[in-house]
């Protein structure tokens, strides 16, 4: 007992020394000193020529990046204009050959389309057009003008255009230019103009739930004019574009394409230069009156516009964010990682009390550990010196304020005259852009130097999709490559000046993506000490080649929040910034106290519960911040809307409990995101409410349209989505996601191949030999679904028309079975293969795949970007009803639905929500949310095909989409369609697998199918003769 | 009534209950007084059998009773009698591909799992006792990580694909020419079911195990020593076996009932030729494709039954023992 | 009085006087199967580490190459921005696995000792229900026990995660066994000693019963951290609802691939601690023989 005693002692002195440390390690860490040193980097635009192409600095102006154009400007001398701007008389521009030309006032929808909100009192202004009335419309498919104009001397210009964005589509319009129908340099083809975000309902007052949360305000596009000089439209380069023209006329062609607008100006004029920060207070006259009042504190959590709708409002919970959100939510930081994209920008304005000089500093926190981020300020739409072109906000562990200070970490003093002023910010990449050209340029260079060696030593590619190389022999590729060992010194040179760079203009941090660059440095740095490693090291010189690729992504991040700015006295020091442990303390006790007291369930209701207000319970088994997205657009849309409380309960797997629910009469009102399935299982056995009982469209006393069935389906959704969801005539399911297939090919091998990505399904088959012969393979998934195709193109179907037979044994479902086990038997196609891997290697360059490898191969294959595209999957050719010849592409997709659930109270209400959720407006939002949420690694995926149409993808991709749904078909459930595919599975297993006869395969399921559906149909008394799928007058 | 005084009657009375009398008053009065006597043994099993009874037992009797209806969840059930079972013994054919799939699996994964936990813990019994739990752990591991890791190394593992890490090797070793269907092929959907299940087999029973042996009394081991029992086998024959059969038996009812409600492989659900279909999957199947729980019920009734005789074998045998 | 240990470093020592060649070939043996049996434990570290592009290779690299800490940022972000504030969940979990397994090990303790040791008219009857009930494949026992839950009213309490699941028939026939393993003759002794039942109890049969609770502890830990049905089956109100219910719904498909990893890791660590500091405690344990 004594030793137990001691033990438990002992033991006891052990956890208090353990939890006093943990205690003593996480307050001075919470208490920790933080400072963000500034730096001094030189910056500048000229590139230098690509190491590895002795030739490029001969190459054309118009196959070069615009900074190696500036390094051939400079060698050649060429100057910058200084005159008067050039305008351009737009009566004189014309259509380019072959295009058409619409002015602005020619445009029908004119009226309507250039009145627009402005966002602080939501009140309805006409854009005033008076100004540009010769405006040029240009609409989606673009136009191309030309115009003639009288260059004064010859020199570098820069271009000016003031433009109007007009539908409202989250797209930027592209602009390219050809002086003497030649590109000046390779990024003038696209040069964009930004759309304009303002945020609506920011007034927090008006703008609260139940529990005093601020609702999120609602970033909304802005309509006018704007002015803007073209530069890179990533920010790319310290200065806006220069373009050089000869003395003399010159003839200029414009492409105005992917997003309607028009383009009131055009004007070339001198680039603009920048004072040094001692002209700048010279010409102000010296630094005189310095403000010596109390700092003056302007939020910057709601801008005037941004040109980006994913970046936006966030909220901040730590203790010293202003103002404070972590008791109720304010919306009161700006930025974060949706504003990490290069050349987005956002304005501010703030009042200034009296002339004077000021100090201005921020309070901002870093997104990613150890990355500086490079951004212009422009004060009053302009940069006041050189020294805010580009401005480095240092890194900084955690909530810092600081001022703009100079590498000598002395604050700047900025010249104010007494009233409102505006501030711009504007992402840049800053100095790092040479790192990524060099990196990008070492890349080609080493997939055609991995190429050259494979080949030489004839490496064959394993089965995994590596190389294989024969270790044993020695290979001279000294004789063979005779510039190798040159290249491998270059290349470390190369990643050696990477590496270091990359920590200089993170002020001496080395970021995370640093790692790869260091991966490689030390992998050629071996390679060049050793020639013979070479060869053994392709596998890994590929994976480096991916960590750059990544790195490459990386270094074009420039995220950072944040909070406040600040006008003080020279010198102040910003001490309320950082919370102390305490501080931190305090909030995580409030937030964890507040669950005890809060009532989550009224989160996001902006009205009080009144008694008459109708409330739905909504299951939805989404991930969380889905959820969360949902709740956001319900509280600001649809109650205030509808008057209608929605109580949002995230669950897993809704299928299961809504039945048990059901049995226990507690079941919701409905359901969203249920699996496609599910509504006819539900249906047969009367769970659910019918779409067609709300057929009828009708307005709300308020105003609001509600959508009935019809309506909503003609206007917005394919019929062919509702198939899954018939029973009797009926549909008891609401289509809600819809997947997409498509042909994926790579760009860059076909081309190689010298081959056309295939069209029809004999295309593919006269590919196959093609890609074989060099070693590639064609992708077509193993597996029922993807006979699904060959079923319908064939003309076959899975059942008759009243869903009680199985069709699979007739001769079109037999001819498209025999098909789709024919790619197996007779050509070879494999089973099962990782797709994504082997596109990303080549070694399948073209092969069918959905959304889902879309956004996988978006997501985490960088290095592919504009190596790859995508077409409507083949099909066969057929005529049509009309005669026609068409490419049959018959292909499903069905996602996920919603669903009425029959027990509820309020199947009115109940409809109003779908409808609303399944709305244009909405799903497009929802679409946006999710795409600012999680990137394009999980874009939404809507069944409305007009919400598809406002995601980010191209205007190409959304054609191959629509293209490709043109052809959608889905397949019908009925009692005991289950057997299908589990049957047709077993029956190509044995034609494919085992070798047996297919036509007595498909024979055999079918006979089980139909025991199955016999069994079934019985069990639900479905007499002979009656239906399944269509209505019966009498049961 | 105090303590000392309930003790000393509990103390009294391991003898044997008298002949029932079947005087209903005298009999209440008697069962009212046997109660008393043994009111610390009652007193410590009541909360778990209140508990056990509202919420295992009379959903249990409940799912018994569902065996002998129609019931397809959102409609109230109907009676149907032996409908159920005679369909089941009769009609469906699956069942018996089902069931002789599950025999199969458990013919080999239940002895081998069984074993193999035994023999495990004993080694892990021999090794020094400060590194035992590091030991422990490492074989536990398939079960704490389970569902996601598992899923995720075993499913690469037996990849289709000729990239999967079996095919890849056995490719490369030029074992084979083609990458091996191993989850569609149907030779291959058991045997693999079957290896991934023995691999993660180290579950409830080797930790009953593991604990079990250390509650052998080591003086035991001392006294074998004395009777010439010096063998590490030896002493596991003598001494650990005998000493340890109440887990035994305890190890063997899980593995029986572990065994038998095998649900799904490595194949998943349908599988071709239904080489992969188990009882519980067919049980689940009705219940969750089909909608038809009655018969589900019927399915768990018999395959319980199965389950209840091998247990019963296995008290027979183990517990008389012990 | 002989402690266990002693045994041991007894038993090592004569042992390596024999030079015992089996002894050695049994710690290689399961040191080399012990690793393989990790594997799944390394992938789960690993994987928790790793940037996208190498989440997506395939086969799958075992270890990562470039380890990062972006999945973890990008996990606290999504709590950060938590409707209810992480800390609750956490609270919630911690709050029903104690009250769980305090309660769990606390009923079947008491139940197993009068099974084990007592006799008293349906003894029997009742330890034969428990056993049974756990060879019963309940199929369609979950829409019954929702009624019952509801009927009770201790839905959308903290008490749906606890009480049901108290009556464990596992648990106790593992008690019981464990109870069963004590020879008679220890609580013979103990009532010639003049121990009082209560006392045999809280003095004997207590103490002894500690490698089996821990057994128990290890086996249901898992089960109740890691908890997410029952959050989602009874309980309606966000706030009440556990950290495994949380982790659960961090959904978002390919982008939140690299979070699944670190969620999956998180709550498995806790497992491991419990196990690591339950099973010491299970070769802790004195033999019966320590004590009397």
């Amino acid at each position: 007992m004594n030793k137990k005693k001691k033990k438990i002692i002992r033991i006891s002195i052990i956890l208090g020394v353990i939890v006093a440390v943990a205690i003593v390690i996480l307050i001075s860490y919470g208490n920790r000193k933080v400072g963000a040193k500034q730096f001094e980097v030189e910056n500048r635009d000229e590139m230098d020529f690509n190491p590895f192409m002795s030739t490029e600095n001969r190459l054309d102006n118009s196959l070069l990046e615009y900074g190696k154009v500036l390094t051939k400007y400079e060698q050649k001398g060429y100057k910058d204009y200084t005159g008067e701007d050039i305008v351009v008389d737009m009566a004189s521009v014309s259509a380019a050959e072959g295009s058409t030309l619409v002015r602005l006032t020619e445009e029908e929808n004119f009226e309507r389309d250039t009145k627009f909100y402005n966002n602080k009192t939501e009140a309805e202004e006409k854009i005033d057009c008076s100004q540009f009335p010769n405006a040029i419309y240009t609409d989606v498919y673009g136009c191309y003008v030309t115009f003639n104009i009288d260059v004064p001397v010859s020199g570098l210009y820069s271009l000016k255009l003031d433009y109007l964005m007009i539908d409202d589509k989250d797209s930027d319009m592209y602009v390219g230019i050809m002086i003497d129908n030649k590109l000046p340099f390779k990024n003038a083809s696209n040069m964009t103009l930004k759309r304009m975000y303002g945020f609506y309902n920011t007034e927090i007052e008006k703008n609260l739930d139940i529990s005093g949360n601020q609702i999120r305000p609602k970033s909304q596009e802005l309509f006018g004019w704007q002015s803007v000089t073209m530069s890179n439209p990533e920010g790319v380069y310290l200065g806006e574009y220069k373009m050089y023209m000869k003395q003399g006329a010159r003839k200029i062609t414009m492409h105005f394409y992917n997003q309607p607008g028009a383009i009131g100006a055009i004007r070339f004029s001198a680039p603009r230069t920048l004072k040094t920060y001692e002209q700048y207070v010279t010409e102000k006259g010296g630094i005189g009156k310095i403000y010596d009042g109390k700092a003056i504190r302007f939020e910057l959590e709601d801008p005037d516009h941004t040109s980006s709708v994913s970046i936006r409002m966030e909220y901040d919970n730590d203790y010293r964010s202003s103002p404070a959100s972590f008791k109720v939510t304010r919306y009161n930081v700006f930025g974060g990682e949706r504003w990490n994209t290069g050349g987005d920008s956002v304005q501010w304005s703030f009042e200034v009390p009296e002339d004077g000089w000021y100090q201005l500093g921020f309070r901002y926190m870093s997104i990613t550990t150890n990355v500086a981020s490079y951004k212009d300020i422009e004060i009053d739409g302009e940069i006041p010196f050189a020294e805010m072109n580009e401005y480095c906000f240092p890194y900084a562990d955690g909530w810092i304020g600081d001022a703009l200070k100079n590498p000598e970490n002395e604050p700047y003093m900025f010249y104010f005259t007494k009233g409102t002023h505006t501030l711009t910010m504007v992402n840049k990449i800053g100095p790092l852009r040479h790192t990524y050209y060099k990196i990008e340029e070492a890349m080609d260079s080493i997939t055609s130097m991995i190429n050259q060696v494979a080949k030489i030593t004839s490496s064959t590619r394993s089965s995994s999709g590596g190389y294989v190389v024969d270790r044993n022999r020695d290979w001279d590729l000294e004789k063979n490559i005779p510039d190798l060992q040159d290249d491998l010194d270059k290349y470390v040179d190369l990643f050696k000046q990477c590496y270091e760079d990359i920590s200089v203009f993170n002020g001496g941090k080395q970021p995370s993506y640093g790692s790869a660059v260091k991966v490689a440095l030390e992998l050629f740095k071996k390679m060049a000490k050793d020639m013979e490693k070479v060869p053994v090291s392709l596998n890994d010189i590929n994976s480096a080649l991916t960590g750059l690729s990544n790195t490459m992504v990386a270094i074009r991040e420039q995220a950072i929040t944040v909070d406040y700015a600040e006008l003080s006295e020279q010198g102040y020091k910003y001490k309320n910034s950082r919370s102390n442990s305490w501080q931190n303390f305090y909030v995580g006790f409030v937030r964890f106290k507040d669950t005890f007291i809060k009532d989550y369930s009224s989160v996001g209701q902006r009205e009080k519960t009144t008694k008459d207000m109708v409330s739905l319970e909504v299951y939805v088994p989404r991930g969380r911040e889905y959820v969360d997205i949902l709740r956001n657009l319900i509280s600001e849309q649809f109650t205030p809307e509808y008057g209608v409380r929605i109580n949002v309960n995230m669950v897993n797997g809704a299928e299961g409990l809504i039945m048990t629910r059901y049995v226990a009469g507690t079941a919701p009102d409905l359901a969203i995101a249920i699996g496609a399935g599910i509504p006819f299982e539900f249906s047969v056995r009367g769970a659910l409410l019918p779409m067609e009982d709300f057929k009828e469209s009708y307005d709300l006393p308020n105003g609001t349209h509600v959508q009935g069935f019809d309506e909503l389906v003609a206007n917005s959704f394919y019929e062919e989505e509702l198939v899954p969801y018939l029973y009797q005539g009926k549909h008891y399911g609401f289509p809600e996601t819809q997947n997409w297939a498509a042909l994926f090919y790579r760009t860059d091998i076909l081309e190689e191949l010298d081959v056309r990505p295939p069209d029809t399904w004999e295309d593919v088959y006269n590919l196959v030999p093609v890609l074989t012969k060099d070693g590639y393979s064609f992708f077509f998934p193993y597996g029922v679904g993807n006979y699904t195709p060959f079923l319908y193109q064939h003309g076959g179907s899975f059942y008759d028309e009243d869903g009680l037979r199985s069709r699979l044994n007739t001769e079109e479902a037999y001819d498209g079975f025999v098909e789709y086990a024919d790619l197996y038997l007779q050509y070879n196609f494999i089973y099962a293969a990782d797709f994504y891997m082997r596109f990303k290697n080549g070694e399948m360059p073209v092969g069918i795949g959905d959304m889902g490898f879309y956004c996988k191969l978006k997501y985490s294959a960088p290095e592919l970007n504009g190596k790859w595209q995508i077409l409507p999957v083949p099909g066969h050719t057929r005529v049509n009803e009309n005669g026609e010849v068409v490419v049959d592409r018959s292909n499903g997709g069905a996602g996920s639905c919603n669903i009425i659930i029959s027990s509820t109270k309020h199947p009115k209400e109940a409809w109003q929500f779908i409808q609303w959720w399944s709305s244009d407006e909405v799903q497009a939002e929802y679409g946006r949310e999710v795409e600012a949420t999680f990137g394009v690694a999980s874009r939404w995926n809507p069944a409305n095909k007009k919400a598809v149409e406002s995601l980010p993808y191209t205007q190409y991709e959304i054609g191959v989409i629509k293209d490709q749904w043109e052809w959608l078909k889905e397949s019908p459930s009925t009692l005991g369609g289950y057997y299908t595919s589990r049957y047709l599975i077993t029956a190509l297993n044995q034609t494919v697998l085992q070798g047996k006869n297919a036509r007595v395969a498909l024979e055999d399921a079918v006979k089980e199918i139909n025991k199955e559906m016999k069994r079934k149909q019985q069990e639900y008394k479905v007499p002979e003769g009656g239906s399944v799928l269509r209505e019966v007058a009498t049961p | 009534m105090s303590k000392k005084d309930s003790s000393k009657e509990v103390a009294k009375t391991p003898a044997q209950p008298k002949k029932r009398l079947f005087n209903v008053e005298k009999r209440f009065g008697y069962t009212m007084h046997e109660i008393w006597t043994h009111k610390m043994s009652y007193g410590l099993v009541a909360p778990f059998f209140i508990l056990f009874i509202i919420f295992s037992l009379l959903p249990l009797l409940a799912s018994l009773y569902l065996s002998f209806t129609y019931w397809n969840i959102l409609q109230s059930p109907v009676f149907t009698g032996w409908q159920n079972y005679k369909y089941l013994f009769v009609d469906d054919s699956l069942f018996l591909k089902a069931f002789s799939n599950t025999l199969y699996y458990a013919i080999i994964v239940g002895p081998t799992a069984y074993i193999a936990s035994y023999f495990f813990a004993w080694f892990i019994n021999q090794v020094p006792k400060k590194v035992r739990p590091i030991y422990t752990l490492a074989f536990y591991a398939p079960s704490l990580t389970s569902s996601i890791a598992m899923s995720v190394v075993w499913a690469v593992m037996f990849s289709n694909d000729s990239t999967g890490y079996l095919n890849s090797l056995l490719l490369n070793l030029n074992i084979i020419k083609d990458p091996v269907q191993w989850t569609q092929d149907v030779k291959w959907i058991m045997p693999v079911g079957i290896i991934v299940a023995l691999w993660s087999s180290l579950g409830t029973g080797f930790l009953s195990f593991v604990a079990g042996f250390t509650n052998v009394d080591k003086e035991l081991y001392d006294a074998a020593a004395v009777d010439g029992v010096t063998s590490r086998f030896q002493r596991l024959l003598y001494v650990d076996i005998p000493q340890t059969m109440p887990q035994l038996l305890f190890a063997a009812v899980l593995q029986i009932t572990g065994s038998l409600s095998v649900g799904g492989t490595l194949a998943g659900h349908p599988t071709p030729e239904d080489a992969g279909l188990t009882v519980m999957l067919h049980l689940s199947d009705y219940s969750g494709t089909r909608f038809e729980v009655g018969y589900a019920s019927a399915i768990a009734v018999v395959l319980s039954l199965l389950i209840f005789g091998l247990g019963r074998a296995a008290f027979k045998i183990l517990s008389d023992k012990g | 009085m002989l402690r266990v240990d002693q045994v041991d470093v007894d038993y090592l020592k004569r042992a390596k006087k024999r030079k015992d060649r089996a002894g050695r070939v049994i710690i290689v043996v399961l040191a080399l199967a012990g690793m393989v049996s990790m594997l799944p434990l390394v992938y789960l570290v690993c994987t928790a580490f790793k940037p996208p592009e190498e989440l997506f290779l395939y086969p799958p690299r075992f270890f990562v190459r470039n380890p990062t800490l972006d999945n973890f940022k990008m996990l606290s972000q999504v709590t950060a921005n938590s409707l209810v504030p992480f800390t609750r969940y956490l609270f919630n979990t911690v709050l029903i696995t104690v009250a769980y397994l305090f309660f769990l090990v606390w009923v079947n303790t008491m139940a197993c000792y009068p099974l084990s040791k007592h006799t008293f008219p349906g003894k029997k009857f009742l330890f034969n229900m428990v056993t049974y009930s756990l060879m019963f494949i309940a199929s369609a026992a979950g829409i019954p026990l929702y009624l019952i839950i509801t009927g009770l009213h201790i839905d959308n309490t903290y008490l749906v995660f606890v009480i049901p699941g108290l009556a464990n028939s596992t648990a106790l026939f593992l008690m019981k066994q464990f109870m069963d393993q004590v020879p008679n003759e220890i609580f013979e002794a103990g009532k010639i000693d003049g121990a009082s039942e209560w006392q045999l109890y809280t003095k004997i049969a207590l103490p002894l019963l500690k490698n089996a609770q821990a057994t128990i502890i290890i086996l249901c830990f898992g089960g109740i951290w890691n908890e997410s049905g029952t959050s989602t089956t009874y309980i309606y109100k966000e706030q009440l609802r556990s950290l495994g219910f949380f982790m659960s719904t961090i959904g978002g498909g390919i982008a939140r691939q690299g979070v699944a990893g670190v969620t999956a890791l998180i709550m498995t660590f806790p497992s491991i601690i419990i196990f690591v500091i339950q099973q010491s405690r299970v070769m802790d344990t004195m033999a019966h023989s320590g004590i009397k």
